[in-house]
């Protein structure tokens, strides 16, 4: 909720929003517009979600000419669904590089509440009950349901490696993912599309190459899932 | 909270919320005059909405209705705005994840 976005700590710039300790990266509103400001360069959306309130640039398209900006059908007082990326300038928050669309189902609304609730608590408790019964695709991602992130790094049906943490579990998956590639696939590329810090992500690899889920190919640098 | 926080609650917990803005979730009950309006919120218990004229109007034709107003008394609130959520709304199933947001008021919400 925008709240939570308004109190997230950032250790640095640069470094990660934290969310309760948390880092996020994209995040997802259902938000009331209380105003639209159309500008030369960007749209700027004002958004209320009942717990404070956020503004919201969205780029504009640079060949457009004229002051009103085409693409704007969002109405002022209408409920939207926005995602984008935490950033401050001249130390005020804004979300940024925003995507936003009408909501056209109300129940929407409420879904986002539950949705909010639940990954926050998951985040804090992790997965509810056993880690081998994946029932939603927040149980098998964690931290990356849709709540705080709009790209889930994994895919929710692979319950082969449920039993295992998080980051192992989000780098296999990701390798999964990919085309496979005789040569694997470079640790730092891997390391970016999960989300972890540097510590985080060297212990995850550790125990993956000790457990043989995965193993070193051309070089120390590169690793491939073991079939 | 925020100076802008409107925390949607429901009839139960008006009075902890007097001078309070709002938002209730439920169903336009009546329209008794031209300044009045009532709602049967999502936790079944009655709200009384003062209005203008324009603005009770605006609920005539509204099935269900999301209600942002000021808390005057814990049975009476003060019309700001409404959202009109149509008429495909289960109310009990609203009041639950109303419920559950109230239970995280201060920390999510």
């Amino acid at each position: 909720m925008i709240k939570q976005l308004n109190e997230a700590h950032q250790p640095h710039t640069e470094a990660p929003w934290q969310i309760e300790g948390k880092d996020v990266g994209h995040v997802s509103l259902v938000a009331q517009v209380v105003q639209v400001k159309p500008q030369a360069t960007n749209t700027v959306y004002w958004l209320d979600d009942s717990t404070g309130r956020i503004e919201a640039r969205r780029w504009r398209d640079s060949g457009v000419e004229t002051e009103e900006d085409p693409i704007d059908n969002i109405e002022s007082n209408s409920w939207v669904r926005v995602t984008g990326l935490m950033k401050t300038y001249n130390n005020k928050r804004h979300l940024s590089q925003v995507a936003i669309r009408p909501v056209t189902d109300p129940n929407e609304i409420w879904y986002h509440l539950a949705d909010v609730i639940v990954v926050t608590l998951m985040s804090e408790r992790g997965a509810p009950g056993q880690p081998s019964q994946s029932h939603t695709q927040a149980a098998s991602n964690g931290l990356t349901a849709s709540a705080y992130t709009a790209q889930s790094s994994g895919n929710s049906g692979n319950s082969e490696y449920a039993g295992l943490p998080r980051v192992q579990r989000a780098i296999l998956e990701w390798i999964q993912a990919q085309v496979p590639c005789d040569e694997g696939f470079h640790i730092k590329v891997i390391s970016r599309s999960v989300q972890a810090t540097e510590d985080e992500f060297a212990q995850a690899l550790d125990q993956l190459m000790e457990n043989g889920h995965v193993f070193t190919t051309t070089n120390d640098t590169h690793v491939a899932l073991a079939q | 909270m925020s100076e802008f926080a409107t925390p949607r609650i429901n009839s139960a917990a008006l009075g902890q919320y007097e001078k309070h803005t709002i938002r209730v979730v439920g169903k336009v009950k009546e329209i008794p005059d031209s300044t009045h309006a009532v709602l049967e919120a999502s936790d079944s218990g009655i709200v009384n909405i003062n209005a203008l004229p324009m603005q009770v109007e605006s609920l005539r034709n509204v099935t269900y209705a999301e209600i942002i107003g000021e808390v005057v008394d814990p049975v009476t609130i003060r019309y700001q705005s409404h959202s009109d959520l149509g008429s495909n709304i289960d109310l009990k199933l609203v009041d639950e994840v109303i419920q559950q947001c109230m239970r995280f008021m201060g920390r999510i919400f």
